[in-house]
């Protein structure tokens, strides 16, 4: 073969391999095309922003849960974290810790609760599915236990508003908090070890155990990092409520599942694509935005929402059939 | 031969895969009560006709006749109607349920004239039949009631020929039936495809083992490059005419020049045991030396070449690496002794199928490759230097290793070992399932690895191999090493009979 | 068993008989103050009869659909009022909460097990028409009476009274709010954060349609769901912000999605420039009032509600009256003119401390 080919080979690969996410990526572009077309708002700077801005708190826990997925594995917990870990950082700061504190109390009992999902997924070795659907009803009742249905509020200090609510620039708090999140796990999953071991676990699991790679503590890890993710959410939603609610978070572990899904990477295992996972939480976003700014009928809103995954589904099956065979 | 007797005929059928012309224009015939050997390398074109055979695929051109009449066969329901029955070299069983269910899968008797899937199914009347068919035709005993994943290779495989009688076949289409079995299993396989003989039944022998071919077989066609290149009588060929027609040409040597192994002993294992897989187990191992271990499926030669690798614990014995004694306890630990371990299910346990070959490459040595973050360039030059080194025929280290040939998987997976720089290679099964050039070139390699000072242990089923890759050979029967055998002077005759000394 | 069925057969016939004389003669304001009467419906019948029950302490089940801030007011109000009826060795009180809004499975649950352990009374909020309808008459074949509290779809003919009030009248009192402040200031754009598709929004938004349609300047511009929660309260009037962002009055049929949409103001500086109506009075709502964020929020009489319910049950199982099929109360409007009178103690329960 000649160099040149070669290198054509090279560059093609190399665009399949951000490429992806094509059939998300796509599907976004289409949709906020039609969006702009049908609402002159729809492409201002300051919706835009909000999209954005209302897209972090599934994005981040996605991120986490990218690797989850890739990893063979699922994570239900993680809205019942999300509210958990907000509570605990409200209520750590009504009882006048410093707001620094309280966040890092939080981030630290989300990573515990991974710890534990992890530690009971990988030595007890009992089925993902059962140990966090487990925890998301254990967490979730003793938020219930604590809070008496009632959200904790009055949280005023500023630096903690200024977490979910400010903006550095033009750019929001949340998303920069976000974006930096992205290139985080980004640079974990494909320029670490640490992200060839979790694609290896996915792929090939026996295979992964024989390479000497140490399932167990991968799968802790990942699951603790998912933990970590769902409280970083959470502080920052409390933070932009300025309440921690009893119910936040509520039926993030299917939107979470969805943008992953929705951006390529497969309930199989073995490949995962954080870019699409990206879009796909913002094309969850872009589609509740339009909903509203369009005022499409209540009782519509839950048919279009499930239409569209469907569809994003299918178009990343669409775009990326050449992929898989 | 009479035209009347011929159980199927196959003319001018060609297949084509979008460019590539995977068989063109084949012909042949299948006497009743004939046993016909189907040999050719990987990629010959074997599969293909197998699998329009079988309604897998559907042929571009061409005819095929079953007992004279011209039939279509689109789809798997298709085969069976005309009474095609294909045994596959992936088992294509239930595991969980038992011999009866699978052997009426898909084909259950239910009360009621034109029963629904909703009927009653009548157990009794199908269990009977089942076991008449296990006994009375094939003359086997096995544990109706025991869900066939429990069963060993050899039960499942003929609780799976069982099902294709009981689907009425007259034609069995058996691809790599051999492969995974032991002697003895084979023997009796054997004797079930002469069972079948007799009462008429037609039999596509498709298989690399090629002096089994020989011995079953009553004509043999061999194929090359999607087409019969030979149609030949078994008794006018030999192993070696047969692997001419097969690469054509002839192979040069299948197996390299031996070299003396070292003096020093680099791995030492003394009174190893494990309480129901292998019991006082000694034997040393020198720099430079290729030792083989052979013993049935069971006779724990697995399971000791595991243990070694720290996949299952042993619970008393030493090992001594390099004079100093070690312990075992994990994978992770075993690697950091300088012990490497290639797996015998090169699809379940080797290859991570959605990757590359790079990343299938580089998997066991990630932390050559930089501290925190890969060194990408580094990991690529490597892989681009084994690739090169190996002889791995592929488009660079970012193809997909699913889209190479089992051969060059398992010549990526040596290279995954050998990149970990090893003093210990333990190779399972090594050469299983890969064509006859790429065994020749897997061959040279762990001869050219031994000579660079490691000491290698293979295990296998394959006697021929052991003798002639092997300087000496460790024979294991139910958990013992019961000989340690000389290859210059041993024979497959002597490795056998202490393989089943007992029996 | 089937003796106790015949038993109570025959105790239905007996009240369909007797009760509708009763029901309407009574005088209900005396005990039930600020009943409206209009509101009140001729019982069918079917009805438990009312008893004298000397059993002391008398087990009294509290069910409602969620734990939440609503429910624990009207809670604060059943205590209260068991405290004043002489406290826990009078009535004993059982309080079981579903985990979620939806989980009538749950109420199911432990409507049996009530049923089973022959509880005196059940008090339940029904989340959806024809809820639980079998577990009610099951309840009152038993001879165990059941009243309903905050429950917009009370349809069942077993239930002995429906406490609360109407849920259309929160939603025209909103209406009527923005109707006195508004109708003369020309053009007035509305959003409307609605909940969940369901009968509370169902007759909140009737309520609040009919008194807004009379008025031709009062236009909805937006009206979308906000799963009656302050995240989505949040993000929905964002949204709603970007399609008009020339509204003038957010209404909120529940003051949390209403907390979510200040925030949305907040952060585009519009809190207090465009008027936040809220529902329901919670203590966060009250408070956004005094600063100017929130212009109006309507109180459902949350503890008088709770108190109604052991009056309820004092009258008809303790001293054997009758009770209003009915027993609502008027909402009551609170804005920046009239917060000063709301009693900050209706949020929470106090202990008797003086016997």
């Amino acid at each position: 073969m000649s160099t040149q080919a070669l290198d054509a080979k090279t560059t093609v690969s190399k665009f399949r391999l951000s490429g992806g996410a094509s059939g998300i990526v796509i599907a976004l572009i289409v949709l906020i095309v039609a969006l702009g077309v049908a609402s002159p708002r729809f492409l201002s700077v300051g919706n835009l922003t909000d999209i954005t801005r209302q897209a972090v708190f599934v994005a981040i826990i996605a991120f986490g849960a990218t690797l989850v997925i890739a990893m063979r594995g699922i994570d239900l917990s993680v809205g019942s974290t999300l509210a958990f870990t907000g509570l605990i950082a409200a209520d750590l700061m009504n009882r006048g810790f410093n707001p620094f504190v309280s966040v890092a109390a939080s981030l630290a009992v989300g990573t515990l609760i991974g710890i534990v999902n992890g530690v009971l997924v990988a030595k007890v070795r009992i089925a993902d599915f059962i140990v966090t659907m487990a925890m998301m009803v254990i967490t979730r009742g003793l938020i219930m236990v604590y809070t008496e249905g009632i959200p904790l509020t009055g949280l005023s200090n500023p630096s903690f508003q200024a977490f979910g609510q400010g903006f550095v620039g033009f750019v929001p708090m949340p998303v920069l908090v976000t974006i930096l999140t992205f290139a985080a796990v980004y640079f974990l999953l494909y320029q670490t070890r640490f992200g060839r071991y979790t694609l290896s676990i996915g792929s090939n699991p026996e295979a992964a155990r024989l390479v000497g790679i140490r399932i167990d503590r991968v799968k802790i890890a990942v699951y603790a990092l998912t933990g970590f993710l769902a409280a970083l959410s959470g502080v920052l939603l409390t933070s932009r409520l300025e309440a921690a609610m009893p119910e936040a978070g509520e039926g993030y572990e299917l939107d979470v599942i969805a943008a992953v899904v929705m951006g390529g990477t497969s309930l199989a295992g073995g490949k995962a694509s954080l870019l699409g996972t990206a879009a796909g939480a913002v094309l969850m976003a872009v589609v509740r935005n339009g909903l509203n700014i369009l005022n499409v009928n209540t009782f519509w809103h839950q048919v279009v929402i499930g239409a569209i995954i469907l569809l994003a589904v299918c178009a990343d099956k669409f775009g990326g059939r050449s992929r898989d065979t | 031969m009479d035209q009347s007797e011929l159980a199927l005929k196959i003319t001018g059928v060609g297949k084509r895969f979008g460019a590539t012309n995977a068989l063109s224009s084949i012909s042949m015939n299948l006497a009743k009560g004939e046993v016909l050997g189907l040999v050719g390398e990987n990629g010959a074109g074997k599969s293909t006709l197998m699998k329009i055979l079988s309604g897998a695929h559907v042929r571009d051109e061409g005819e095929i006749e079953v007992d004279g009449v011209r039939v279509e066969i689109r789809e798997p329901a298709d085969a069976q109607r005309v009474g095609i029955g294909i045994i596959y070299q992936e088992l294509s069983l239930f595991p969980d349920l038992d011999a009866v269910e699978n052997i009426f899968i898909g084909r259950e008797m239910s009360i009621g004239k034109s029963p629904n899937i909703t009927a009653p199914l009548r157990k009794r009347a199908m269990r009977e039949c089942a076991r008449r068919i296990l006994n009375d035709v094939l003359s086997v005993e096995i544990d109706l009631d025991c869900p066939v994943g429990a069963l060993t290779l050899a039960q499942r495989q003929i609780v799976e020929i069982a099902r294709t009688l009981n689907s009425n076949a007259k034609i069995l289409i058996m691809d790599e039936p051999t492969e995974a079995l032991e002697k003895a299993e084979r023997e009796r396989l054997v004797r079930i495809i002469n069972d079948l003989k007799q009462a008429g039944k037609s039999v596509i022998y498709v298989s690399h083992k090629l002096d089994e071919v020989l011995r079953i077989c009553d004509r043999v066609v061999v194929m090359r490059d999607g087409a019969c290149v030979a149609d030949l009588p078994a008794s006018t060929l030999d192993v070696n005419k047969m692997i001419g027609l097969m690469i054509g040409g002839s192979l040069a040597k299948q197996f390299p020049t031996k070299t003396s192994p070292g003096a020093d002993p680099i791995l030492k294992v003394e009174g190893l045991s494990r309480r129901g897989a292998f019991d006082n187990v000694n034997f040393e191992l020198h720099e430079g030396e290729i030792l083989g271990v052979a013993g049935l499926e069971g006779s724990g030669k697995s399971r000791l070449l595991r243990a070694l690798f720290g996949d299952g614990a042993s619970d008393s014995g030493r090992i001594l690496l390099k004079g100093r004694s070690i312990s075992i306890g994990s994978i992770s630990g075993a690697m950091n002794n300088g012990i490497a371990f290639l797996p015998a299910e090169r699809k379940t346990e080797g290859i991570f199928a959605e990757h590359s070959v790079g990343w299938n490459l580089t998997a066991s040595s990630l932390s050559k490759f930089g501290g925190v973050r890969l060194d990408r360039r580094a990991e690529r030059i490597q892989c681009i230097n084994h690739i090169r080194k190996m002889g791995i025929k592929s488009e660079g280290p970012q193809q997909p290793i699913g889209k190479l040939s089992g051969g060059n998987q398992q010549k990526v997976l040596l290279a995954r070992w050998l990149l970990t720089e090893p003093d210990v290679l333990l190779l399972e099964e090594p050469t299983r399932g890969i064509d006859i050039k790429a065994k020749a070139d897997v061959y040279q390699l762990i001869a050219s690895s031994a000579q660079t000072g490691k000491g290698i242990i293979v295990v296998s089923s394959d006697n021929t191999e052991l003798l002639g890759l092997c300087h000496r050979i460790l024979v294991m029967f139910e958990g013992e090493a019961v000989g340690m055998l000389d290859s210059a002077s041993a024979s497959e005759e002597t490795i056998a009979s202490l393989s089943i000394q007992r029996t | 068993m089937k003796r106790s069925f015949c038993n109570s057969l025959a105790a239905g016939l007996l009240a369909a008989v007797v009760l509708p004389g009763v029901a309407f003669a009574a005088d209900y304001g005396a005990v039930f103050p600020g009943i409206l009467m209009d509101k009140v419906i001729p019982p069918t019948g079917k009805e438990a009869k009312p008893q004298v029950k000397t059993n002391r302490p008398l087990k009294v089940g509290f069910l409602p659909t969620a734990m939440d801030t609503y429910y624990q007011r009207v809670l604060a109000g059943v205590k209260e009022e068991i405290d004043r009826a002489g406290g826990p060795s009078t009535i004993q009180l059982l309080v079981q909460a579903p985990k979620s809004q939806s989980a009538t499975d749950d109420q199911v649950r432990t409507m049996e097990a009530w049923i089973n352990e022959r509880v005196d009374a059940i008090a339940v909020a029904l989340y959806n028409e024809g809820a639980l309808e079998p577990l009610i008459r099951r309840a009152t074949e038993a001879g165990i009476p059941v009243f309903l509290f905050n429950s917009p779809v009370a349809d069942d003919p077993y239930y002995v009274s429906d406490i609360g009030y109407d849920q259309s009248d929160g939603g025209r009192a909103q209406a009527q709010w923005i109707v006195d402040n508004y109708k003369d200031k020309g053009e007035v754009k509305i959003a409307v954060l609605e909940g969940l598709p369901g009968p509370h929004t169902a007759q909140r938004m009737k309520g609040f349609n009919e008194v807004l349609s009379k008025y031709p300047n009062l236009k909805i511009v937006a009206k979308q769901p906000a799963g009656w929660v302050r995240a989505q309260g949040l993000t929905v009037t964002e949204n709603m912000l970007t399609a008009h962002p020339d509204v003038d009055i957010l209404v909120a049929l529940y003051d949390e999605m209403a907390l979510g949409g200040l925030q949305a103001l907040k952060a585009r500086k519009l809190n207090g420039k465009i008027a936040i109506v809220g529902y329901e009075n919670m203590k966060e709502a009250n408070d956004a009032i005094k600063v100017g964020d929130f212009a109006a929020t309507v109180d459902t009489g949350a503890k008088e509600e709770g108190r109604n319910i052991i009056r309820a049950v004092e009258q008809f199982v303790m001293k054997g009256e009758g009770v209003p099929k009915k027993i609502f109360v008027a909402p009551k409007t609170y804005d920046a003119k009239n917060i000063g009178t709301f009693d900050p103690a209706d949020y929470i329960y106090v202990a008797k401390n003086t016997k």
